[in-house]
């Protein structure tokens, strides 16, 4: 059989395994029961019909979407994409198929970076459903900013998978100290942090409704074109690293 | 003839699996060590003690692993390359699967990792679970599997896209004996097919029914490689283990005592000498010529560790001197 025909039928293959897997996975009912618990927040927040959507996006959906539920998801299905293969070692089977190594991960990080930016778009949609009118100002300057940032925060955490063995321990380890510890320390401390970006996409596009730092003198931030293409730079660079790492690696410890 | 199809010959034409000088060190320890090996088709047996290298040579040879030093090929390709990995099947040691398939999915899913289209993918899986003996238990999820059931399935997968070269990482561990004749009786196929098959495995004695030729491995090290009786020959000098069978058997002990080659002798029962002879094809000699001219009663003439054990323990013993 031609070679390329075959390799597409094994990229296929690959995807559609990897997507059936991570759903059928723990992490799809982690991933439930924290938006659940983001929604009931949300529907509490938005309780009384007066709530502006300034104040919103920086007392509801920033601290619990944005820094908490959107790298959740990322964690859940990036750092498992090979970290759980390697952990039920079963990777080998992966390393052992005629696909060549970086259309491997290509493929697998494709697969897991949809079910990422799923999560993150349905579920914003559905909060900003459950907060009403000012949720639905919101959801345009929430989806450019949340969607980059969910699949850099998946960009990496699929790298960690593939190149350490405990990758969503280690994961987590980092997006809290990383994310959530120097992601809020004042001065420009703040930009080794995927967060920082999405934040200043948010309030780079959410002048109009007026969305910006609780306190501005402190948060230094940069416009919002300039943190989508610090984003989008980022992904490159975190694909290329982990197409790079995936390829060179030995694994060993798989089977 | 255009340059594909000249490149395709080429393949061909190049030794199915070639190890040239490779070494492979983990930090200050080898793994193995300048191991330079040709495989071609039949069954080829791979032995050695624990730490010999056996899984090293075995992660080098599937691509999991790059050599240090050296190159590891597959049909001229380096092992690592997709290109390679379409010539050979690996069946890991290791029982792991995607647990919440049944045998059928999983090797199915294997069969389309490897390239194939649904529908030959579907066909392929149906005649390889037929190989393995499978067909009619594959259905059932893979959690509820015993051991030989998933070592099948393992091997189904291993086969689905039909690979030139089989690798066989300890297969017959924990089989029964009627699984064990089975499945040594489908490498036998495969290898008739003209297929490679290299079987890792500590089970000598099922290495002696199986192998068309071993490769002995110690400390990182291919030792010796060959058919039994060409290791025989080949380690001639080493003392030989022989059972003799002789009504006159004080009389050809009295004989035989005297002899420089004759190492040790004892006597069992009324008629048993067992002899530790060294130069073994020169003591045959010298022994037909005696039984002739001295008429001695001979009834059983036989080596008792003409085995894979014995002619293991005799390599090992020669690697201690490396």
């Amino acid at each position: 059989m031609n070679e390329s025909r075959s390799t597409f039928f094994a990229c296929l293959a690959l995807f559609w395994l990897t997507l059936r897997r991570q759903l059928r996975s723990r992490q799809t009912l982690i991933c439930l029961a924290l938006a659940v618990v983001v929604g009931l927040i949300v529907y509490a927040a938005t309780w009384r019909p007066s709530v502006r959507p300034a104040r919103l996006a920086n007392n509801v959906f920033i601290p619990t979407f944005v820094a908490f539920l959107m790298p959740i998801f990322a964690v859940c299905y990036g750092a498992s994409g090979f970290g759980s293969e390697r952990e039920d070692r079963t990777l080998v089977y992966l390393l052992i198929s005629s696909l060549p190594r970086p259309l491997a991960y290509l493929v697998k990080g494709l697969a897991c970076q949809l079910l990422v930016a799923a999560w993150t778009v349905g579920t914003l949609w559905a909060y900003c459903r459950i907060a009403g009118a000012p949720g639905t100002e919101l959801l345009p300057v929430f989806l450019r900013a949340s969607l980059l940032g969910s699949l850099a925060y998946a960009s990496l955490f699929l790298l960690v998978g593939a190149v350490f063995r405990h990758g969503t321990i280690i994961s987590l380890v980092y997006w809290f100290f990383l994310e959530v510890l120097l992601g809020n320390l004042p001065g420009i401390v703040k930009r080794v942090s995927i967060a920082y970006y999405v934040r200043c996409v948010i309030y780079g596009f959410g002048e109009d409704l007026k969305i910006k730092a609780i306190n501005e003198d402190m948060w230094v931030g940069i416009s919002g074109p300039a943190a989508t293409t610090a984003l989008v730079a980022l992904m490159a660079g975190l694909t290329l690293a982990g197409v790079v790492a995936f390829s060179r690696r030995e694994y060993a410890d798989v089977g | 003839m255009t340059a594909p199809a000249s490149e395709s010959n080429a393949a061909q034409s190049s030794p199915l699996v070639e190890f040239r000088s490779a070494t492979k060190w983990y930090g200050d320890v080898i793994g193995i060590n300048d191991v330079t090996l040709t495989l071609g088709p039949g069954i080829t047996g791979l032995l050695g003690p624990n730490g010999a290298g056996k899984t090293t040579l075995i992660k080098l040879l599937t691509g999991q692993l790059k050599p240090s030093l050296g190159e590891v090929l597959i049909r001229g390709k380096s092992a690592r390359t997709a290109a390679a990995r379409r010539h050979f099947g690996y069946c890991p040691e290791g029982d792991n699967f995607y647990e919440e398939m049944s045998g059928r999915q999983f090797v199915r899913t294997m069969a389309r990792l490897h390239g194939l289209p649904p529908r030959a993918a579907r066909e392929r899986t149906e005649d390889t679970l037929a190989e393995v003996g499978m067909s009619d238990r594959a259905s059932r999820g893979l959690s509820g599997y015993s051991k030989g059931m998933r070592q099948r399935i393992k091997l189904a997968q291993a086969l689905v896209h039909r690979p030139e070269v089989l690798v066989v990482d300890e297969p017959l561990n924990g089989i029964d004996p009627v699984g064990r004749k089975e499945l040594m009786e489908l490498f036998r196929r495969l290898a008739d097919r003209g297929q490679a098959v290299l079987v890792s495995s500590h089970i000598l004695e099922e290495m002696d029914q199986m192998a068309d030729r071993v490769v002995f491995m110690g400390r990182g090290r291919v030792l010796a490689v060959g058919t039994l009786p060409e290791l025989r020959a080949m380690l001639a000098e080493q003392p030989l283990r022989i059972r003799v069978a002789c009504r006159q058997q004080r009389e050809l002990a009295a004989r035989l005592v005297l002899w420089d080659l004759v190492l040790g002798i004892e006597l069992s029962g009324d008629e048993e000498i067992h002899l530790q002879v060294s130069r073994p094809r020169e003591f045959y000699e010298r022994f037909a010529r005696l039984v002739v001219e001295q008429s001695f009663d001979v009834g059983r003439l036989e080596t008792t560790d003409a085995t894979t054990e014995a002619t293991f323990k005799y390599v090992m013993a020669a690697a201690t001197r490396f």
